[in-house]
């Protein structure tokens, strides 16, 4: 257990020593600032006219997901596939760390960059609560970043799975995004009266997210999704890793 | 060195051939459902596939099947899978016992606490059909949708159907209008036109509570026919009127004599010949014993009879309301001034659902509310013409002798000055009699019944009179009101350049020291 | 120590190692000699957890090397061979990871300790990035004795480094041998003749010496050559009938008309030089010349395998798996 932390917080640090993590950052909070932006000088426009809503926290939260889609496999690609590439990773597979430990201490220092990166953008929802009267309703905040929360949780894990498959970081990032767009496309998939229909819903990772916590709405079928999903990808990346020592 | 060669590719193409035309075989037994030829081709190259990879391999298949790759590899597998099934029963098992926390300020994803009862009531299985095509939005239908299954323990169920794609359906539940949702309960139906939590709810009511509701309309004066098919017919009326679970029947008043036991509403619709003074003395009786009439009246240019002086003198005496002889005269729409354009002006249940539609009235009367009506009745007119329309008393205009409209004229001194109110509904809180008059009987003949919101008007009149529009009444949610702070220009600058470059130039910035320092240290 | 049984991998169809079968006790240092791609970093990569023997079992301190995987590499120090490195860490960094990853007690004094060792005290807070390859090899030989292991793998341990590096990195390991067992590979015969307790030579994933460096030498000499340059009319030709009837001497070559080579017994008594000058002498020649004909590492291998072509299967490259397991 004391490996996981061990191997995390090496992984976070190594975020804020390389180009990769602060490009991310950068790139997440810009394109997010300039949405936002483009929202509020719409509603400004609209408040000339009498009777139109305020903007709400809808604004910030609703495309934080797409920025996540797009930015994790970036973070996750390097975690295993880039020690491989490198070479690294024998001294980390020979050391007297359990697999498990390995995988989960990679995905936990991608997960802490990922809180840092959502702790940043907490700026918007409280410049807009300074914009409001009186002042913006924080339960879809609360519920919306916590769905944020536990979708780069699953997201992640996914991501050091796929990474722990190849030893080309840029393989990794393409099939990760591939794989991503597929969950996230998949409840588009199935047409109308399908039977499988209701299974593919609930495993598209978006409708988790926009049919509660983005509405305002914590859901324990949400949440206990997100774990599994989380579980599920610690899983494969640790059987990936294990099966290095029995295959061949 | 070839012989090497074909060694080392040769087993793993085998293999691979065997796993595709094994896969081959499956889908295609899936799709026959019987040992046809190409099924059996394909499971014969699969074996074949599969003994060269055996042969050439021996040493890795015996690998794989003794020792420590096999053991672990089945270890790791057993794990797995329990690993996944029990991550799939966890899941499973939430479905079946959903738990929601609405965290917003006004409980906006929480149904009110009438609708939650009546759901708690709910004991046979209810099924929404949604009839949405692609053309429109299913968010907000799916957003309302969900949060009745949610509060409804597995009773309430939705699907969507795309009535392009299946119109049998669509036609069989009488679905006319795109994202129409409709709540089955067994063999009965209800439509609701206008999908909100309200209106689902009461339809649900209607579902749980089954009464025969019944309509009369009124014939033996020449008004219009409600089996007639063409545009001058009611038959579309008749047709929504049934979707909305009403029984639609005719009654002669000149054979009965007197008014049906069993309606709840009755509906005069355009008479051409006036009541008897017997008949009109049975529908005086049939209003003072609580019951309900919708009176639609034409103008007296068009040939109509009623009201009479009788029953014109009664409305105004009984019910304050003032039913005048003349023709609305409206130039919002030049080319055909006596087309009036009616615009709801109350929240009524009656004129709720036409969220912003206007009413087609082809020649119309106006229909004013008198003042001094006494507190136990209300009398509210809910729909009128713009100002640019007036009634025009001067109907000689009108003979069919003269040009239409050549020689009208807005006449301050007797003309009455718009807005002209065209529909008037009063309820007596005593009897609970209701009554609607309309200044026009044509709007809902075929010809105009789907012009705007023409038809609904009246079918929400008719649910109103039969006091059945409020079986759920909810008190409404306080809404929290919130509005931007006013900024001028250079607040709204600053607020794009705050909020574009303020963060993520920090970002750039720290990135950039650090890299610069580590340069620095090599 | 270090325990190997029929260990066996296959990388597809090649055959990487066939089958070795060896043991090194406690405080020994142990070499592991051949050519490149002979199988020795399979080897070492299979005793360390970091790759399964398609065959065969393997075992350090008595823990199996798949089974107590985790054991094993708690008790393992690994140097690999063309050491991959964090380049973005700084050198005290990387220590300090891999110490709290093996969980060393009293850390910082043993990384100090340790940079003191492989001398790279004044670099602790330098990139790894930076470093030059020579000590980008003591920072990986630092990360393997870090945790004062039981064992020491190390791969090509002084691959890279300038021969005074070399000697430094060479005293290093004979001052750990005291005390741990080192398995070392390396393709230098001088190395392993200098460092190590025993030898193993390996080539084509099979072993085809063990021994202690004196023996093998001897061993691997098979005969003592001697090389004679002399001086006569009648040729160096002449010589050869005299030459080859005294005892311990086996076989007698004119390579020239000046030069002879001798090859005398293994056990040949250390008089034999003697009485091989005194008969040229005797002989009427003059001799110019007397030394020993040393043996290249290549004429090792090539008599080693010339050897086992004499008495086994021949270790034919195109030798398919089948081929090897059937035999």
């Amino acid at each position: 257990m004391r490996a996981i932390w061990i191997i995390a917080r090496r992984e976070f640090r190594r975020y804020f020593t390389s180009p990769v993590g602060y490009l991310v950052l950068f790139l997440y909070l810009f394109i997010l600032g300039l949405i936002v932006n483009n929202s509020l000088q719409q509603a400004y426009a609209f408040s000339l006219f009498q009777g139109a809503p305020p903007p709400n926290s809808d604004i910030i939260i609703g495309p934080m997901l797409t920025l996540l889609v797009f930015s994790i496999p970036a973070l996750t690609m390097r975690l295993l596939a880039g020690e491989q590439a490198a070479g690294t990773l024998e001294l980390l597979l020979t050391a007297p760390v359990r697999d498990w430990e390995l995988i989960v201490g990679k995905w936990l220092g991608a997960f802490l960059f990922v809180l840092v990166l959502l702790a940043l953008t907490l700026i918007y929802p409280l410049a807009l609560h300074l914009l409001i009267e009186p002042g913006l309703d924080w339960g879809p905040v609360i519920s919306g970043y916590l769905g944020l929360l536990l979708v780069s949780a699953a997201l992640l894990a996914l991501g050091v799975a796929i990474s722990a498959m190849f030893r080309n970081q840029v393989a990794a990032f393409a099939v990760t995004l591939a794989v991503f767009l597929f969950l996230w496309m998949v409840s588009s998939l199935a047409g109308a009266g399908n039977p499988s229909e209701g299974v593919l819903r609930y495993l598209d990772f978006g409708n988790h997210f926009y049919n509660a916590f983005f509405r305002g709405v914590i859901d324990l079928q949400g949440i206990v999704y997100y774990l599994s999903v989380t579980a599920f990808g610690l899983l494969v990346g640790t059987v990936i890793i294990e099966s290095r020592r029995w295959r061949g | 060195m070839n012989r090497k060669a074909w060694r080392t590719w040769l087993p793993w193409v085998s293999l691979g051939v065997a796993v595709v035309a094994a896969l081959v075989a499956a889908g295609a037994y899936v799709v026959l459902r019987a040992f046809e030829p190409p099924v059996r081709i394909a499971l014969a190259v699969a074996l074949v596939g599969l003994a060269t990879f055996l042969y050439l391999e021996p040493h890795r298949v015996r690998r794989w099947l003794t020792g420590r790759e096999a053991r672990y590899g089945s270890n790791a597998l057993v794990m797995s899978l329990a690993f996944v099934g029990i991550l799939a029963a966890l899941n499973y098992l939430v479905t079946l016992y959903p738990q929601r926390w609405d965290l917003t300020e006004d409980q906006r994803n929480t149904l009110a606490p009438e609708i939650q009862e009546l759901l708690g009531q709910l004991e046979t299985p209810v099924k929404a059909y949604a009839f949405y095509s692609a053309n429109i939005n299913r968010d907000f239908a799916r957003e309302t949708l969900d949060k009745f299954v949610q509060a409804s323990d597995g009773k309430f169920t939705y699907e969507f159907v795309d009535p392009i794609v299946n119109p049998t359906l669509a036609q069989e539940y009488g679905v006319t209008r795109d994202g129409t949702v409709v709540l089955v309960m067994g063999e009965r139906r209800e439509q609701v036109p206008f999908l909100s939590d309200e209106e689902i709810a009461n339809a649900l009511a209607r579902l749980m509570r089954p009464e025969e509701r019944v309509v009369y309309f009124i014939t033996g004066h020449g008004e219009g026919d409600i089996e007639t098919l063409g545009d001058a017919g009611y038959s579309m009326l008749k047709e929504e009127l049934t979707n909305r679970n009403f029984t639609v029947r005719t009654w002669s008043l000149p054979a009965e004599g007197r008014l049906p036991d069993d309606a709840d509403v009755v509906v005069l619709a355009g008479p051409q010949q006036a009541l008897t003074p017997a008949e009109q003395k049975a529908l005086e009786d049939y209003l003072a014993n609580g019951g309900s009439a919708i009176f639609l009246f034409n103008t007296s240019v068009e040939g109509a009879a009623e009201p009479s002086a009788d029953l014109a003198a009664y409305l105004a005496q009984n019910w304050f309301i003032q039913v005048d002889d003349d023709v609305v005269v409206d130039t919002s729409s030049p080319q055909q001034p006596l087309i009036a354009v009616g615009i709801p002006t109350q929240r009524h249940p009656v004129t709720q659902n036409l969220a912003g539609l206007v009413v087609l009235f082809p020649v119309a009367r106006s229909v004013r509310p008198l003042d001094g009506a006494p507190g136990t009745l209300t009398v509210q007119a809910l729909v009128q013409t713009s100002d640019r329309a007036w009634g025009e008393m001067d109907l000689t205009a009108f003979n069919t002798s003269t040009p239409q409209g050549a020689q009208v004229a807005f006449d301050p001194d007797t003309d009455l000055a718009g807005p002209v109110p065209l529909v008037v509904v009063a309820h007596d809180t005593l009897t609970n009699a209701r009554v609607v008059v309309i200044g026009d009987a044509d709007f809902v003949r075929n010809g105009f019944y789907q012009a705007y919101g023409n038809g609904l008007l009246l079918l929400d009149a008719v649910d109103w009179a039969a006091g059945q529009e409020n079986l759920i009444s909810i008190t409404p949610k306080p809404q929290t009101q919130r509005f931007l702070k006013p900024m001028a220009g250079q607040g709204l600058a600053l607020l794009a350049l705050s909020s574009i470059c303020l963060l993520p130039g920090a970002v750039l910035i720290v990135g950039g020291v650090v890299w610069f320092r580590r340069r620095m240290r090599r | 120590m270090i325990r190997a049984r029929d260990l066996t991998k296959y990388y597809g169809p090649r055959l990487a190692i066939d089958h070795l079968t060896f043991e090194t006790r406690k405080g020994e240092i142990v070499g592991f000699l051949g050519p490149n791609g002979a199988g020795k970093t399979t080897t070492m990569r299979i005793l360390t957890g970091y790759m399964p023997p398609s065959e065969g079992d393997a075992w350090i301190a008595d823990y199996h090397v798949v089974d107590d995987s985790l054991e094993v590499r708690r008790r393992v120090g690994y140097l690999p061979e063309n050491i991959a490195l964090y380049d973005d860490m700084t050198v005290w960094d990387y220590l300090a990871f891999m110490g709290q990853l093996r969980g060393v007690p009293n850390l910082e004094q043993r990384i100090a300790e340790v940079l003191e060792r492989v001398n790279l005290v004044d670099r602790a807070e330098s990139f790894i990035g930076s470093l030059s390859r020579g000590m980008r090899q003591r920072v990986g030989l630092a990360q393997a004795i870090l945790h004062q292991p039981q064992v020491l793998i190390l791969d090509e341990p002084t691959i890279g480094l300038d021969p005074a590096q070399r000697v430094e990195v060479r005293e290093l390991i004979r001052e750990i041998g005291q005390e741990h067992t080192v398995m070392l590979s390396t393709h230098i015969l001088s190395e392993a003749q200098d460092l190590c307790d025993r030898v193993l030579i390996i080539n084509q994933g099979r072993i085809l010496a063990e021994d202690t460096p004196e023996e093998l030498e001897l061993r691997l000499r098979g005969a003592q050559r001697v090389r004679l340059q002399v001086g006569g009319e009648a040729g160096a030709a002449g010589l050869q009938p005299i030459l080859s009837r005294l005892p311990g001497v086996l076989r007698v070559e004119a390579v020239d008309d000046q030069h002879l080579e001798v090859e005398l017994a293994p056990d040949a008594a250390p008089s034999t030089r003697p009485a091989l000058a005194q008969a040229v002498l005797d002989a009427g020649y003059t001799l110019h010349e007397m030394c020993t004909a040393s043996l290249s590492l290549e004429d090792i291998f090539l008599q080693l395998i010339r050897e086992e072509a004499a008495s086994g299967p021949a270790p034919d490259a195109a030798a398919t798996p089948t081929a090897n397991e059937e035999a």
